[in-house]
């Protein structure tokens, strides 16, 4: 079972995100199942992070409360292994590059995603996070 | 002074009056040492001796001796001249005028000292005042010796007149209680004058200067009253009476050749106040005349060097005299000759032998005329003058704020566009802000919204494949009545249409999620402000297609579009400015096609330059508009519709790339816009 962290300021992206990663083939990974929670307030989603570990996050970047690379810096100090991942729809090249640096981002795609690339995304993350943790 | 130093070289540092009486003193010596025989050669130095002393005696202002020296010479003169004896009579003649001159410098003499004073200064003037001692003004006396004037007071008319003798003032200042006695002081001091002096002016003093004092004054010979309250004023009217007496003075050109004759016609006007200057030589004249510039000619009718009517016609040929007056001194027998010389523009004949109240009356009466006409003219003349100057000026300085108004009006155009190019550029960058806001607001819902088309699209062909995995379930059963009602629902729910139609409406669904999604990134591609300016290696098919797809909305209603593209190196340039370049364009091309036509958007390269090329068959822009069309705010758009910065804008953008841009267009056919741009910046 893989838990996936879902943060966005709007419901909608997170049932659509959850549908189209529920799609993935079990195959893919290792016949384990996958297991979102899916946070509309950020602040929430750092509270749950200290009773459960995740094997990925996924966040949006412009939030009201914070924005993404705030909210992953926060997700860091708590689980530094997770791979994280951004999804916006705000392309600034200065916000991804600085994402980039400060929170170690893993990937970071464009709203509106393309459902597949996330797919191959999530299951290539959590693969390296698997093996990771094997090693 | 070069003449005085022929008889008396060691005085130069004696007074010159002293010189002029000493010189006279010997004169009378060497005559009378060299008469009897009558010797020419010992009569001519003597004669010009006393010629040179007439002219010193009259450039001191010895007017009596100068006079007396001219009679003797003129009449010394036909002898010289023509080297004949003096007859006894006319030895006695000569015998009487020379007599006559010593008794004028002897005369002059005694009164020497004091006279020397006015002569030795020519601005020290002699004034006499006649007051009664209780009336007099005080300060008067002080004040006009001060302006450097020689103050004599009389407290009654006969000391005055006795002191004539000794001096003739040059002004007269009598106090109003003296006016009846003003007529006969004129007359003694004028009596008493030398004649080519400046008459004596007569001043009364007067405590008011109503009208009926002035006149009473000004019929008894006085020039006139003054207030006595004011000194200065009294001293400022003296001398503006002055200047205009000194201006009075008239000057007379005698061109003769007969010595005798020209120094009978000085000797007669001098003692007028008239100054004269003899020609003898007619070739001179001119020159003679642009220096010693006289009020009238007196040209003798026959001269050596020339006709005196050419000489007349050569006068009057200048402008400078065409109103010189001109009198002719001719015989009694020149009848045809004088119509000759009024034709050459003469103005006026004395007979020879010549009566001197003929020529005094001639020269000055028509000095008089012509001076009225010339001060007539001049004033006018002057006006014109001064007219024409402030036109002139006017003009300058018109022309100057002219010059002044489109240099303004150029920096102004200058600041505008510079301010407008400011207004558009922080334009676009807010607008840049709001797209890339606006795009992520926009991004979210397609996001999910084509996401879940995805996975619809999944859940529809799974529930399909359940509906058509039930009929195959029930196939093998030959449950007819299942086999029926599967049949059944799947007819009443159009299943296999839904089969069909479902797929097809999520693909169209898709696309449009596609344009949407493609249109944000246009509008946030074009909107992004590069910014640092970079210069960056830049697809220009690629800006074009994105700037095409911003402005396809606008333009595909009227407009199709015609894309010719060439293989494209990539171009060092700006590519967000190279994209607002394309989209004024395009914007323009789609403005100037009114119902519908064609827009081609073309590309090639050249060398080291890409060029590109965007028509439309619009239009077309007319010929006096099209040098207009990149100056900033210029715009053939109504009101509201455009700024005219458009086109200003991309060509300081293309000149920043350092391309260029042409414009092609005919009236009614179209426009052609061709961007050449080079590939590499220069550095």
């Amino acid at each position: 079972m893989f838990h996936v962290l879902l943060v966005d300021d709007e419901p909608n992206i997170l049932s659509a995100l959850r549908r189209s990663l529920a799609a993935i083939d079990v195959r893919l990974l290792d016949g384990e199942a996958l297991h979102f929670e899916m946070f509309t307030l950020p602040e929430a989603a750092i509270e749950r992070c200290d009773d459960q570990d995740f094997d990925l996050v996924i966040s949006d970047y412009r939030m009201p409360s914070m924005n993404g690379v705030e909210f992953l810096a926060n997700v860091m100090k708590l689980q530094p292994a997770v791979p994280r991942m951004i999804i916006s729809g705000y392309a600034d090249r200065d916000a991804i590059i600085a994402a980039v640096n400060e929170v170690h981002l893993s990937r970071f795609l464009e709203k509106p995603w393309d459902d597949q690339e996330l797919r191959d995304a999530v299951v290539s993350l959590l693969g390296s996070g698997r093996r990771a943790v094997r090693s | 002074m070069t003449s005085s130093s022929q008889l008396a070289p060691t005085e130069f540092s004696a007074h010159p009056g002293q010189v002029l009486h000493r010189r006279a003193h010997a004169f009378l010596e060497g005559w009378r040492a060299s008469q009897k025989p009558w010797r020419r050669d010992r009569a001519w130095p003597l004669y010009e001796e006393l010629e040179r002393l007439a002219a010193t005696a009259k450039d001191q202002g010895a007017a009596e001796i100068a006079a007396s020296a001219l009679e003797l010479a003129v009449y010394l003169c036909s002898f010289v001249d023509n080297d004949t004896a003096p007859n006894p009579a006319q030895h006695q003649a000569l015998d009487r005028l020379v007599s006559r001159f010593a008794a004028t410098v002897d005369k002059k003499d005694a009164a020497r000292t004091q006279r020397e004073e006015s002569v030795a200064d020519g601005t020290r003037q002699q004034i006499f005042y006649l007051c009664s001692e209780a009336r007099e003004l005080p300060g008067l006396a002080e004040q006009l010796r001060q302006q450097h004037c020689i103050v004599r007071s009389f407290d009654e008319p006969a000391r005055l007149i006795l002191a004539l003798d000794e001096v003739s003032p040059d002004a007269l200042f009598v106090h109003e209680a003296f006016v009846d006695d003003v007529h006969r002081l004129v007359a003694e001091v004028q009596g008493k004058r030398s004649a080519h002096r400046d008459p004596t002016l007569c001043l009364v003093l007067a405590e008011e200067t109503d009208s009926a004092r002035t006149l009473f004054a000004q019929r008894a010979g006085a020039d006139a009253v003054v207030t006595e309250r004011d000194p200065i004023a009294l001293i400022a009217h003296l001398n503006k009476l002055l200047e205009q007496r000194q201006s009075l003075r008239y000057r007379v050109l005698i061109v003769e050749d007969d010595r005798g004759q020209a120094l009978f016609c000085e000797s007669i006007l001098h003692h007028r106040g008239v100054r004269t200057t003899v020609c003898a030589d007619a070739t001179r004249i001119f020159e003679i005349l642009a220096e010693f510039k006289p009020d009238l000619v007196l040209l003798d009718l026959y001269l050596p060097g020339g006709n005196g009517i050419e000489i007349a016609r050569g006068i009057r040929e200048r402008p400078a005299y065409a109103f010189l007056p001109i009198v002719f001194l001719s015989g009694e027998q020149d009848i045809d000759q004088r119509f000759e010389a009024i034709r050459a523009g003469a103005d006026d004949f004395i007979t020879k032998p010549i009566k001197p109240r003929h020529l005094v009356t001639t020269v000055e009466s028509r000095i008089k005329r012509s001076r009225e006409l010339h001060v007539g003219q001049s004033e006018s003349r002057a006006l014109q003058h001064a007219y024409a100057q402030l036109k002139q000026r006017v003009d300058e300085r018109t022309q100057e704020l002219s010059a002044r108004n489109a240099e303004l009006e150029i920096a102004y155009a200058k600041l505008k566009s510079a301010q407008e190019q400011a207004i558009q550029s922080e334009k676009l960058a807010s607008i840049g802000q709001l797209a890339a806001g606006v795009a992520h607001e926009i991004n979210n819902p397609i996001g999910y919204v084509s996401s879940n088309l995805n996975t619809l699209q999944s859940y529809v062909s799974q529930l399909l494949g359940a509906i058509d995995a039930c009929a195959v379930a029930f196939a093998p059963t030959n449950d007819r009545a299942a086999a029926a009602v599967v049949e059944e629902i799947r007819r009443r729910f159009d299943i296999d249409f839904l089969a069909v139609d479902v797929p097809q409406l999520l693909a169209e669904s898709r696309a449009g999620i596609d344009r949407v999604r493609k249109i944000i990134r246009d509008l946030k591609d074009f909107s992004r402000r590069d910014r640092s300016d970079s210069w960056v290696r830049t697809d220009v098919h690629a800006g074009l297609e994105s700037t095409l797809n911003i402005v396809l909305n606008q333009l595909k209603y009227k407009a199709q579009i015609i894309k010719t593209f060439a293989e494209l190196p990539l171009i060092e340039c700006l590519p967000s400015e190279l994209n607002q370049v394309f989209l004024n364009i395009l914007m323009n091309a789609g403005q100037a096609i009114k119902e519908r036509g064609v827009i081609t958007v073309s590309t090639g390269r050249s060398a080291d330059r890409v060029w590109i090329a965007i028509g439309d068959d619009g239009e077309g822009i007319p010929e006096d508009v099209l040098p207009n069309i990149f100056d900033p705010f210029f715009t053939t758009k109504p009101v509201g519709t455009g700024t005219g910065l458009g086109l200003s804008i991309s060509y300081a953008i293309v000149a920043k790339l350092h391309g260029s841009i042409q414009v092609t267009s005919v009236p009614g056919q179209g426009t052609l816009m061709r961007i050449e741009l080079p590939i590499e910046q220069p550095h």
